[in-house]
C-alpha cells in the first residue's frame, strides 16, 4: 500500500463557492489541484474538507457556459449606488449623508472588483459517467487559464485528437444557422424535462407593474394617500406574482429575455423596498414623534407624504414610475411575443393530426 | 460514444460545435459555450477483464479457487485473478486490502473526506473572542485540540502546522488573560 506516501499538489487558478442559486449563502469553497495524474476538487468548509478526483485518462470534456451574474450583480450594485447617492445628496443630517458617501463607496469598490474580473461563467466536466461542476472556475478568464494549463497534461496521457476526431464542419452555416422562427426551448432527455409555461403569471405581473408605474406617475403630479395606498397594494401583489413567476419559470421554456426581466423587476421591487425603507426612517427622524403613537399612524404619515414635499422623496417616486413603466411595457411585450410564438408551434402539429385523422 | 449536452438547456449538442476557438450560442437555447473535447470522448470504454479458468496444477486465485492466478498482492500477498486485481497507483492489491487501507485511511487516493483538526482548532480560539466570556471554556479545548491531535493527518492539500501553532498561541493568551484577571480579582478582595 502507499500508506501515507503524500501527492503533490500543485493549485490551480480559482475559487468559488458551490452555488445552488442566484444568491447563495454557502461556506464551502472550491478550488483545484493538479497532481501528475489526475485533479483533485476540494470543498473545503473551514473544518472539513471533501475531495474529487478526475483522472486524466478519464475526462472526455470541459464545457464552458458564460452566465450573466457577473452583469446582474454589476447592475444591484449599480442601483446600490444610485440609491446611497440619493440618501448622500437628498438626506439633511450630515452624520446620515457621510454614512451614506461611505455607503456608495463600498458598493463601487464592489462594482469594480466585480467588472475587473471579468464575466462569469459555469464550468462543468464531463467523463464517462458523470458530469460534475467545478465551482471554482467562476470566471470566463481563470476557466480558459485552467483549461490551457490542463490540455497539456490531458493531451499527454490521453494523446491528441486525431484529423478525423476533429469534427470540424467547414460549412459556416451550420454553426451559424440562421432562424427563421424563434425556436421555443424542447424538452430534452437526460432526465431534465423542460415543460411548456404559457406565460400567465409573467404577464400578470408585467401588467400590474405597468399598472402601478401609471399609477406613480399620477401621483407624481397630484398626490392622494388613496392613490398611495392603492400603489402599496399593487406593489405587494405583483411582488407575490414576481415569486410565484421565477419558481414557474424554473425549467420551463419561458425565453431567456422574459427570465431576465423578472429578476430585474424582482431585483426593482428590492430596491423599491430599500428606499421606502429610507423614506420611512427619514420621516421618523423628522417628525414629531408623539404623532405616531401605532403602526397605522406611521403608515399613515408615510401615505401623506408627498413628493413635493422634498426633493428625495420625488426622486424616489421618478424613479419607481420610470421603472415600473420600462420593465412593465418591455416585459409585456416579450410575454406576449413568446406567448405567440407558443401558439404558432401548436398549431402546425394541430393541423397535421387533423389532416391525419381526415 | 455519448452526445455532450448543453449545461443549460441539456440539449444535446452536434460534434461540429466542439473545440472552437471562442463561446458560440448553443443551438437550442443560444446560450454561449464552449465544449473541449478530448481523444477519451471518442474511445470505446475499455472492456473488464474476466479471470481465466484454472488448468492442472496451476495457482489459483484466493477468491476464485476456479480462476488461474495471475499477480499476487502487493499488500497481503494473497494470490489474484485477473478479475480480483485492482491497480491503484501502480500497485496491484485485492478488494479486501482496498476497503481496509480505505477504512483506515491508508489508501491516500481514495481518501475523499478528512476533518481539519487545525481549522477546528483555530476556529475554536478566534471565534469565542467575539464574546470574551466563552474563551474560558473554548481556549482550553482549542490546545486539547491542537495536542490531541498534532500528528493526524490534516488536508491533502496543505503541509504546515501554522494553524495549529497560532491557535495554541492565541488560546494561550486567552488562558493567560483569564488567569491574570481571575488573579487580580481574587488579590482585590
Amino acid at each position: 500500500m502507499d500508506g501515507r506516501a503524500e501527492t503533490s499538489y500543485k493549485r490551480l487558478p480559482g475559487r468559488g463557492p458551490r452555488r445552488g442559486g442566484f444568491i447563495t449563502v454557502s461556506f464551502s469553497r472550491c478550488s483545484l489541484y493538479q497532481a501528475d495524474d489526475h485533479i483533485l476538487g476540494v470543498d473545503n468548509n473551514g473544518f472539513s474538507e471533501d475531495y474529487k478526483r478526475f483522472y486524466f485518462s478519464n475526462i472526455q470534456a470541459i464545457i464552458t457556459r458564460r452566465t450573466n451574474r457577473g452583469a446582474t450583480w454589476s447592475l444591484v450594485l449599480a442601483l446600490m449606488i444610485a440609491c446611497s447617492l440619493m440618501g448622500a445628496l437628498f438626506l439633511e443630517k450630515e452624520a446620515v449623508r457621510i454614512f451614506f458617501w461611505i455607503l456608495s463607496g463600498a458598493f463601487l469598490v464592489f462594482l469594480l472588483v466585480n467588472a475587473f474580473r471579468g464575466p462569469t461563467c459555469i464550468c462543468h466536466i464531463v467523463t464517462a459517467v458523470q458530469e460534475d461542476q467545478l465551482p471554482s472556475l467562476n470566471r470566463l478568464r481563470v476557466a480558459r487559464k485552467v483549461i490551457e494549463i490542463l490540455r497539456p497534461a490531458i493531451e499527454r496521457v490521453q494523446g491528441r485528437l486525431s484529423p478525423e476526431e476533429v469534427n470540424i464542419d467547414p460549412n459556416e452555416e451550420t454553426l451559424h444557422a440562421p432562424r427563421t422562427t424563434r425556436p421555443l426551448r424542447q424538452p430534452h432527455a437526460r432526465g431534465h424535462g423542460i415543460r411548456h409555461d404559457g406565460g400567465t403569471i409573467h404577464m400578470l405581473a408585467f401588467a400590474f407593474i405597468l399598472l402601478d408605474g401609471i399609477l406613480t406617475g399620477i401621483l407624481l403630479l397630484n398626490h392622494t394617500a388613496t392613490m398611495t395606498g392603492v400603489s402599496s397594494v399593487l406593489t405587494l401583489i405583483y411582488s407575490i406574482l414576481l415569486i410565484v413567476a421565477l419558481v414557474k419559470q424554473h425549467e420551463s421554456d419561458i425565453p431567456g429575455t422574459v427570465r431576465r426581466m423578472t429578476w430585474a423587476s424582482l431585483g426593482f421591487v428590492c430596491v423599491s423596498y430599500l428606499l421606502g425603507y429610507v423614506l420611512m426612517v427619514t420621516t421618523l427622524m423628522t417628525s414629531r414623534l408623539e404623532i405616531m403613537v401605532t403602526q397605522w399612524d406611521m403608515y399613515r404619515v408615510m401615505l401623506d407624504l408627498s413628493p413635493q414635499d422634498s426633493p428625495l422623496v420625488m426622486g424616489v417616486y421618478a424613479f419607481s414610475a420610470t421603472c415600473s413603466l420600462v420593465l412593465g411595457a418591455l416585459g409585456l411585450v416579450r410575454v406576449k411575443r413568446h406567448r405567440d410564438d407558443s401558439a404558432s408551434a401548436s398549431r402546425p402539429s394541430q393541423d397535421s393530426e387533423g389532416e391525419a385523422r381526415g | 460514444m455519448e452526445e455532450i449536452s448543453c449545461t443549460h438547456c441539456h440539449a444535446p449538442i452536434l460534434a461540429g460545435y466542439y473545440n472552437t476557438s471562442d463561446l458560440i450560442p448553443c443551438p437550442s437555447c443560444h446560450a454561449p459555450v464552449k465544449i473541449d473535447v478530448f481523444p477519451a470522448f471518442y474511445h470505446s470504454p475499455r472492456s473488464g477483464k474476466e479471470g481465466e479458468t484454472l488448468i492442472d496444477d496451476q495457482a489459483s486465485c484466493f477468491y476464485h479457487p476456479q480462476k488461474k492466478a495471475v499477480i499476487p498482492c502487493d499488500h497481503c500477498g494473497r494470490f489474484l485473478c485477473a478479475l480480483c486485481d485492482v491497480e491503484l497507483s501502480d500497485k496491484h492489491l485485492c478488494p479486501a486490502c482496498v476497503e481496509t487501507g480505505k477504512k483506515k485511511g491508508r489508501i491516500v487516493n481514495l481518501d475523499r473526506h478528512r476533518v481539519l483538526y487545525d481549522g477546528v482548532a483555530l476556529r475554536l480560539a478566534l471565534f469565542p473572542m467575539i464574546t470574551i466570556w466563552f474563551t474560558l471554556i473554548t481556549a482550553p479545548m482549542a490546545i486539547y485540540l491542537a495536542i490531541r491531535h498534532w500528528k493526524s493527518p490534516t488536508s491533502l492539500v496543505r503541509r504546515t502546522k501554522i494553524r495549529f501553532i497560532f491557535a495554541m498561541a492565541l488560546a494561550g493568551l486567552q488562558i493567560l488573560a483569564w488567569t491574570t484577571g481571575i488573579a487580580y480579582l481574587v488579590s482585590r478582595r
